[in-house]
């Protein structure tokens, strides 16, 4: 039986995330998936070295880049070609949600086979039907 | 000039004279008493309006200290409950799947305030420390998880390893930091700004 593949949409490539994915990556529990990850906001080296207050702060405070996001997102889907998009709602999430929305919609047009599973989200996309998969990950 | 003649130049002249002083001092105390009474009510509603700030500041603080009451003992005992639950897990080599299971629920609940008061501590200073604490429990979570596995299939060598860097773990992240977070978000003070040992709990 193959492995289900799962692409994990996280807030940004923060050490924190680093370090969560390298522990999923090792998870024999989590061996059942074949998980690779993106991100809605790519961090720059020097908001690398920030403080995570401070890089957290920073990125509440401007903007996000849709059309970077959503290409990223395309290509990252596209290479690797997901059975499930899992979206992680966190900071990011929370500081541009009808951005982050209007891009997922726009990959559900593209990819309309592509089930979009929503942490936190039940009614939204088909998150109720991957929610046992979300409850793993999440 | 006849002496007479003089005399009432004189006195015209003092009459005059002490007329036109008379006018003008007159004309300066309407004057001062105009610039006084409008000093008087400049300053008036400065206090009033210096009162109302006060006023506004006090109302705030008082509304701000109610939210963290409402708010922060939750956080707390939840905070306090995963500290302990994961010291058990770290102090035992036999972890019941009970326990993981109210740990994992506990890790989400503190997500769930994590999204809901925001606001309030994004304005303490304090979202970025629970935050940490946060995705720590859960990376722990994962790690408990996998210690199980590797016991109910005999591998005892990665069982081991994963113990070990279960205790590490909590000992070098989850006991230093959970206090802190307890401290900051228990005191009184209005003024909730950063610690020295808060920053100190998360290194």
């Amino acid at each position: 039986m193959s492995k289900l593949r799962a692409l994990i949409l996280n807030s940004v490539d923060d050490d924190e995330t680093m370090h969560r994915k390298r522990r999923m990556d090792e998870s024999p529990i989590l061996s059942k998936y074949l998980i690779n990850h993106s991100y809605a906001i790519e961090l720059s080296d020097e908001q690398k070295l920030l403080p995570a207050n401070v890089m957290m702060s920073q990125i509440i405070n401007g903007t996000i880049g849709e059309v970077d996001m959503f290409n990223r997102l395309k290509t990252n889907i596209m290479n690797y070609n997901p059975d499930v998009l899992l979206v992680h709602t966190g900071f990011v999430f929370r500081a541009f949600p009808s951005e982050i929305i209007s891009v997922l919609d726009k990959i559900k047009s593209e990819f309309p086979n592509l089930k979009i599973g929503m942490q936190k989200m039940v009614g939204t996309y088909d998150s109720e039907q991957v929610a046992n998969i979300i409850n793993d990950l999440f | 000039m006849s002496l007479e003649e003089f005399i009432t130049t004189v006195l015209t002249s003092a009459a005059v004279s002490t007329a036109i002083a008379a006018i003008i001092k007159t004309h300066l105390e309407k004057k001062l008493e105009i610039e006084i009474q409008e000093m008087r009510h400049a300053y008036e509603i400065e206090l009033e309006k210096i009162k109302n700030e006060l006023s506004i500041e006090a109302d705030t603080v008082h509304k701000i200290m109610e939210r963290r009451l409402n708010i922060y003992p939750k956080l707390v005992e939840i905070i306090y409950r995963i500290r302990n639950m994961a010291r058990d897990i770290a102090n035992n080599k036999e972890t019941s799947p009970v326990l993981i299971d109210e740990l994992t629920s506990r890790a989400r609940e503190l997500e769930e305030c994590l999204y809901n008061d925001r606001m309030d501590l994004q304005r303490d200073e304090i979202f970025e420390p629970i935050h940490s604490f946060k995705n720590i429990i859960k990376e722990y979570n994962i790690l408990i998880k996998d210690f199980n596995y590797y016991k109910s299939i005999a591998d005892n060598e990665k069982a081991f390893s994963a113990y070990v860097e279960i205790k590490k773990i909590y000992d070098t992240k989850i006991q230093p930091l959970h206090m802190p977070i307890i401290q900051r978000l228990s005191t009184y003070s209005s003024n909730l700004k950063l610690e020295k040992n808060m920053e100190d709990g998360q290194q």
